[in-house]
């Protein structure tokens, strides 16, 4: 399971229809490294973070789920 | 038959064990050692085929898996198997092979008229011509799939066994030529876990068909001796008769092992063929490469064939694929191989070489055995029907574009051609690495390797012997280093000096030029495609390399296009005036060659094990009481208990009207169950669920439903509080993991500061469902909780033995009845359900399935998430407003539920239909139009979600989700179906006892 | 005191007693069912000393891998997350056990021992047989007696023990889904013989002497 990562959920108070809209729907298609959420289902049922380049598949880091993303070359792509 | 093309001696057959075999219908012999083609052309079978679109009497070409023609129907009966390849097919006695492509024989074939009409069928006929009109397509197609139709799948299950076996190695080494061998041993002997796999019966790849000697043996001693040694190393695993077919993402790749295809019927014991999933630390590739033909007019006769290929039939298996030879080549390698057939006792009338001063190691050699060497000649026409006769010979231009001069014919029936060599990067290219365009080679090599692979050999485009040796073992000694191991490339094997360096001295000439106008020069024999149809598809403008290969069908048969990619390719820049790689080449993709679909599925097939199935503790008592199962995500799940002479809708209505009658019980254990404890477990719950949960009260229960963030319903269930910080949650069947780690998944990303721990428990404990207005009655004879009313009220639940097992009682229920539900250690299950099948006999208890009761809930109008939702309906489009709390301050989709799309008015709501024909039972999924007579596309405004015959209503009963349907109650709607169109009103969606009366009575 | 022989195992109705062979030397793969093993979920911040001191196993900090002690094994499942299996009927024990040292921490402890069944494996065929169907590196440089790892056989979920390196390997497997797993595990050994060998013996599991209390 992956999906992309760092997405805040905002205050569901004070946030807008379309920043609501954008938190529950809109999401990044880079072509190049993209930061994500991968759930570990046939082990340890951890969540955890990685950065992957969506071309070549290669892992380039897997870091904490609490964890912010580190700096990689290649940045975010472009979506 | 005698095999009147066998040598006397040489070759690595076995003379002494004679092997009976039987090709089309005819019975022949050959030898331990020999393949289909090798046996065919000792015996002079030289037709093997016909061609696929014209129909053209074919030849072998090569001698592995590029071979384009001689495509076999291996087998008979339920082992049949179609386009096996005959250079590929060890031979056993017993075999028995047909031709393909041909009816009724090769020798004479119906299609051939096909090749006199062949004017009129060029490249992309079929598109043109059948496509449209659609409908006419469906008629034309049977005729030409029969006349064309590549093999015959078998027609009877597949009674062979199959395996899949995942391994893991350090290095994996794909290939076990002369570079691919180096590479195992000095990868090998630093004692990583090695894997050697080649696709040919013995190690050795080009060594067994040399004459070269290594280290002062001959080179298939060589390579037996380091298998051998290899043989010995505890961590190497070698495969033979392996084919390494996929190369995919962090260097995994699956090979298929051929175990028993080479051995008589009565000797193959267990599996005939395993696939290896590997995940190898580092790769090389050592795949060699594959000889090119020569594009010439009629150069598709049989006995035109590859000149490393009769070299390999000559020198490994003793047969002389000829009498007399003409060479035709543009490089140095087919003078190599016109001395080993010369050797091998064929007459070479003739070296024809497109180049102007042919001068190389070999070049001087057979010159010095007096083989005549024609320079800057072309061969422009090849004589004889089923089998070449003779060749026309003459002058090329300095430019390569046209021949002159006086015609010169050879008499021979045997063309060793020879267009230079393709590597092998499949794999390569596979695995992600670009491929490079190489001049001097004329041909595409594989680039920086994208993966912790190497390339070695032939398929590097090292074609001398020593280079092969020496870049095997430092390549493997390099990815044993890299994967942490001690490794020394060791000492290279000495060589001949007489070896030459591999240089090929390559011209290429793509197109080779002939005097005969509209003579058929083909590129790719397999798919009848000649120069002259790319040139049709270059002038109609089918530019980009896929369409030219979709347009032309250019390697698109069984081949692959393994001898025709990159003629095809170079024919087209010379057209668009531009270099191959800028033409670039199509996808290397899946599967290098074909893999029998049974070898795939492994032992994964057949009812107990296509598919995991998931059974309940009472599992065998449902299936000796006439269960009809349904598949309930992996689970079997009794749909209905059918009795003696009972048809399914009898037993559910039986099943039905006995739950409201009297009594009667489900197994529910299916039904997802969480554990959910800490501190924090009962905010965690209201955040999840759209009602409260921290206000229930421990030893009560409650209904809730969870939606998405965006407000949309997810899953439900009953939710009892065990303790002050335990919960018991139920999901619903199918939803159970998702559930679980939905629950997850936010604990551990977004409420990190929440202390609460889930734990599945959804078959530590069994349920039962006891349905009907008997059921307290019933319960009670089987334990001391006292059920009444009073003492133990609807959503509440109480620890007790029953039938003397430790249960939990919860007084739930789904159907609308007085109902309880039993939830007993599941190895207790089977006693407990027993026991109320005993006790209940005198109420006249019956088991009833899901089903009955989706009827019974249906006749309430309890709705089924993932049945009556599809994940865009919220609760109030349910008309389930009351289960989303207002005094929380917020839970995952109330923000969602205020959105405007949300709150639209015309969403689709949930009612209760009732047809105008009480009889008639509409189809679940079927669409609601209000304008049901509308050409297409006709407009829908809803569907049916849920619709049984109800016999306690006496009707059919039906639920959808029609547009604002909570105000239009009473109206009449319209379900248009394949021959009518059905009417039926809008109701409510409670059909039976609307206030809940016997629920809680 | 409920009734034992009310008590069926997952694949009871395979009635494997009848079916142990006198000589599973011979065979290339020996499938046992391991019925009723005791089995607790412990989940949260624990104190690992506590339990060792109420349980007599100590819980495992590094990853995959398995303590013993007091004839119990302590499983890791994932950070913070562990497995305890013991004899048949200890459970109550144990998790009364655990539920007294570690109150009003905040753990999760459950019971569920009724939920799985082990399937032990053994003979010279039990690595290949697993890797018919389970993508873990099983070769004993990576994986040998001592460690454990969830993954999956086939599409089945698993937890899988190394228990010693005969090889035997202890698969715990949801109860519902452990009759496909023990028909695949027979058809995949097939081709090279299967046995069922009888159930080890189990001795009844008793709490550790309680030390006295030092403050
Ligand atoms: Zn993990």
């Amino acid at each position: 399971m992956a999906a992309q990562a760092h997405i805040a959920r905002p205050d569901p108070h004070t946030a807008s229809d379309k920043e609501w809209g954008e938190y529950l729907f809109m999401r990044k298609n880079p072509k190049g490294v993209h930061f994500e959420r991968w759930f570990h289902a046939n082990g340890c049922r951890k969540w955890f973070h990685m950065a992957r380049h969506t071309v070549s598949h290669e892992i380039l880091a897997i870091y904490g789920i609490t964890e912010p993303a580190p700096k990689l070359d290649g940045g975010e792509g472009t979506s | 038959m005698t095999q009147a093309f066998r040598n006397a001696d040489g070759g690595l057959i076995d003379r002494g064990t004679r092997i009976n075999f039987t090709y089309d219908g005819q019975r022949y012999q050959g030898n331990a050692g020999d393949t289909l083609a090798s046996a065919l052309l000792a015996n002079g079978v030289r037709l093997v085929g016909r061609s696929f679109k014209y129909h053209r009497p074919r030849g072998i070409v090569g001698s592995g898996a590029e071979e384009p023609n001689a495509l076999i129907q291996l087998g008979e009966g339920a082992l049949t198997e179609p386009n096996t390849r005959a250079t590929q097919i060890e031979l056993f006695e017993g075999l028995v092979a047909n031709s393909q492509n041909a009816w009724p024989g090769v020798g004479f074939d119906i299609g051939g008229i096909n090749n006199i009409v062949s004017k009129v069928i060029p490249a992309g006929f079929y598109y043109k011509t059948f496509m449209w009109p659609a409908k006419s397509w469906m008629l034309y197609e049977k005729f030409i799939r029969g006349a064309a139709g590549l093999g015959k799948a078998p027609t009877e299950p597949d009674p062979d066994i199959y395996e899949k076996r995942r391994v893991h190695c350090d290095v994996l080494v794909v290939g076990a030529g002369p570079a691919g061998l180096a590479a195992a041993r000095a990868a090998g002997a630093s004692g990583a876990r090695i894997i050697l796999a080649d696709e040919q019966s013995g190690f050795g790849g080009s060594l067994l068909s040399s004459k070269a000697t290594v280290d002062g043996k001959s080179g298939a001693q060589w390579a037996a001796d380091v298998t051998q040694e290899l043989a010995g190393q505890e961590e190497v695993r070698l495969l033979p008769r392996t084919t390494v077919t996929g190369y995919y993402d962090h260097n995994f790749l699956v090979a298929v092992e051929r175990i028993t295809d080479h051995l008589p019927f009565a000797d193959r014991k267990g599996p005939r063929q395993r696939v290896w999933k590997i995940r190898a630390k580092q790769v090389i590739l050592a795949t060699g490469a594959i000889e090119r033909p020569l594009v010439f007019a009629e150069n598709d006769r049989p006995g035109v064939m590859l000149a490393d290929a009769a070299k390999t039939y000559v020198n490994r298996f003793g047969a002389r694929p000829g009498s007399r030879a003409v060479v035709f080549t543009n490089n140095d390698s087919a003078y190599r191989a016109a001395i080993d057939a010369a050797d091998g006792g064929i007459h070479v009338v003739a070296i024809v070489d497109l180049r102007a001063k042919p001068e190389g190691t070999f070049v001087r050699q057979a010159r010095d055995r007096g083989i005549e060497v024609i320079a800057n000649s072309a061969i422009t026409a090849v004589k004889g029907a089923k089998q070449v006769s003779e060749v026309d010979v003459m002058t090329l231009s300095d430019d390569g574009t046209s021949v002159s001069g006086g015609r010169r014919s050879l008499d021979c029936d045997l063309v060793m051609m020879s267009g230079g060599w393709n590597p092998t990067v499949h794999l390569a290219s596979q695995s992600g690495a670009k491929t490079v365009w190489d001049d001097t080679l004329a041909t595409f090599l594989p680039g920086e390797p994208k993966q912790a692979q190497r390339n070695v050999g032939g398929v590097a485009g090292q074609f001398g012997l020593a280079a092969c040796l020496e870049s095997g073992a430092s390549a493997g000694a390099g990815a044993a280093l890299d994967a942490g191991f001690d490794a020394q490339a060791g000492k290279t094997p000495a060589i001949e000096a007489g070896e030459g360096d591999g240089e090929l001295n390559l011209r290429p000439i793509w197109t080779v030029p002939s005097d005969r106008k509209g003579a058929k020069r083909f590129h790719d024999f397999q798919n009848d495609v000649t120069a002259a149809d790319i040139a049709l598809a270059h002038r109609e403008n089918y530019a980009s390399v896929e369409h030219f290969k979709r347009y032309t069908t250019t390697g698109m048969g069984t081949d692959q296009g393994k001898t025709s990619n990159v003629n095809g390719l170079a024919i087209l820049a010379e057209l668009r005036n531009e270099p191959v790689p800028s033409v670039g080449h199509t996808t290397f993709r899946p599967f290098y060659t074909a893999v029998t679909v049974g070898a795939l599925a492994g032992n994964d097939t057949g009812p107990q094990l296509l598919d995991p199935v998931r059974k309940t503790a009472m599992h065998t008592w449902h299936e000796a009481h006439g269960a009809h199962f349904e598949d309930v995500g992996a689970w079997k799940r009794p749909y209905c208990y059918l009795r003696e002479g009972e048809s399914v809708k009898q037993a559910v209505d039986r099943e039905t009207l006995a739950t409201r009658t009297s009594v009667a019980i489900l197994d529910a254990s299916t039904l997802g169950k969480i554990d959910i404890q800490g501190p924090d477990a009962a905010e965690f719950l209201d955040r999840i669920y759209t009602n409260m949960f921290s206000s229930l009260k421990v030893g009560s229960c409650r209904y809730g439903f969870m939606c998405k963030d965006d407000g949309m319903v997810f899953d439900d269930g009953v939710t009892a509080r065990i303790g002050e910080n335990r919960f018991l949650m139920s999901t619903t069947t199918g939803g159970a993991p998702n559930v679980l780690n939905w629950l997850e998944e936010w604990l551990q990303t977004e409420w990190t500061d929440l202390e609460v721990y889930c734990t599945s428990v959804t078959t530590q404990w069994a349920a039962i469902a006891i349905a009907g207005p008997n059921s307290r009655r019933l319960l009670s004879e089987l334990t001391n909780v006292d059920l009444s009313n009073d003492a133990f009220p609807f959503m509440t639940w109480q620890d007790g033995d029953v039938a003397g097992i430790p249960s939990r009682i919860f007084r739930i229920s789904f159907s609308g009845e007085t109902g309880f539900e039993v939830q007993c250690p599941a190895s207790y299950a089977m006693a407990l359900w027993r026991a109320l099948m005993t006790a209940g006999e005198k109420f006249n208890i019956m088991p009833y399935g899901t089903e009955a009761m989706h009827v019974l809930r249906a006749e309430k109008g309890f709705v089924i998430v993932g049945q009556d939702t599809d994940g865009t309906t919220t609760p109030h489009d349910l008309g389930m407003s009351w289960i989303v709390s207002k005094k929380k301050d917020d839970f995952l989709g109330k923000r969602g539920l205020a959105r405007p799309d949300t709150l639209r008015e015309d969403r689709k709501q949930l009612v209760g239909l009732i047809t105008d024909d009480p009889n008639e039972v509409i189809p679940e999924g079927a669409h609601i139009s209000p304008e049901p007579h509308a050409p297409p596309p006709v407009p829908m405004e809803g569907w049916v979600s849920s619709s049984y015959y109800s016999p306690n209503c006496g009707r059919s009963i039906a639920l959808a989700l029609i547009q604002r349907g909570h105000e239009r109650m009473g109206e009449s709607v319209a379900i248009p179906l394949e021959d009518k169109v059905v009417r039926a009103k809008i109701v409510s969606s409670v059909f039976f006892d609307e206030e809940g009366e016997r629920l809680r009575g | 005191m409920v009734e034992t022989y009310l008590r069926q195992s997952p694949l009871a109705h395979r009635a494997l007693d009848a079916q142990v062979s006198d000589n599973t030397a011979d065979a290339a793969l020996v499938l046992t069912e391991r019925r009723f093993l005791a089995k607790v979920n412990i989940r949260g911040k624990v104190d690992g000393d506590a339990v060792k001191a109420a349980i007599g196993v100590a819980l495992p900090s590094e990853a995959n891998t398995v303590m013993e002690g007091n004839n119990l094994c302590a499983l890791w499942l994932g950070p913070s997350e562990w497995l305890i299996v013991g004899p048949p009927n200890a459970e109550k024990n144990i998790e009364e056990a655990l539920n007294e040292v570690l109150a009003g921490a905040s753990v999760g402890i459950v019971d569920v021992t009724e939920g799985r069944t082990t399937i032990s494996v053994s003979g010279p065929m039990a690595r290949d047989v697993i890797a018919m169907g389970c993508p873990l590196d099983l070769h004993p440089r990576v994986f040998s007696p001592g460690q454990c790892a969830q993954s999956f056989i086939s599409r089945s979920p698993i937890l899988l023990h190394q228990v010693d390196d005969s090889p035997s390997f202890d698969i715990h497997i949801e109860r519902s889904q452990s009759d496909y797993l023990w028909t695949w595990l027979e058809t995949g050994g097939a081709p090279y013989g299967v046995a069922v060998a009888g159930e080890p013996e189990t001795t009844n599991w008793r709490r550790p002497a309680r030390r006295k209390a030092t403050s």
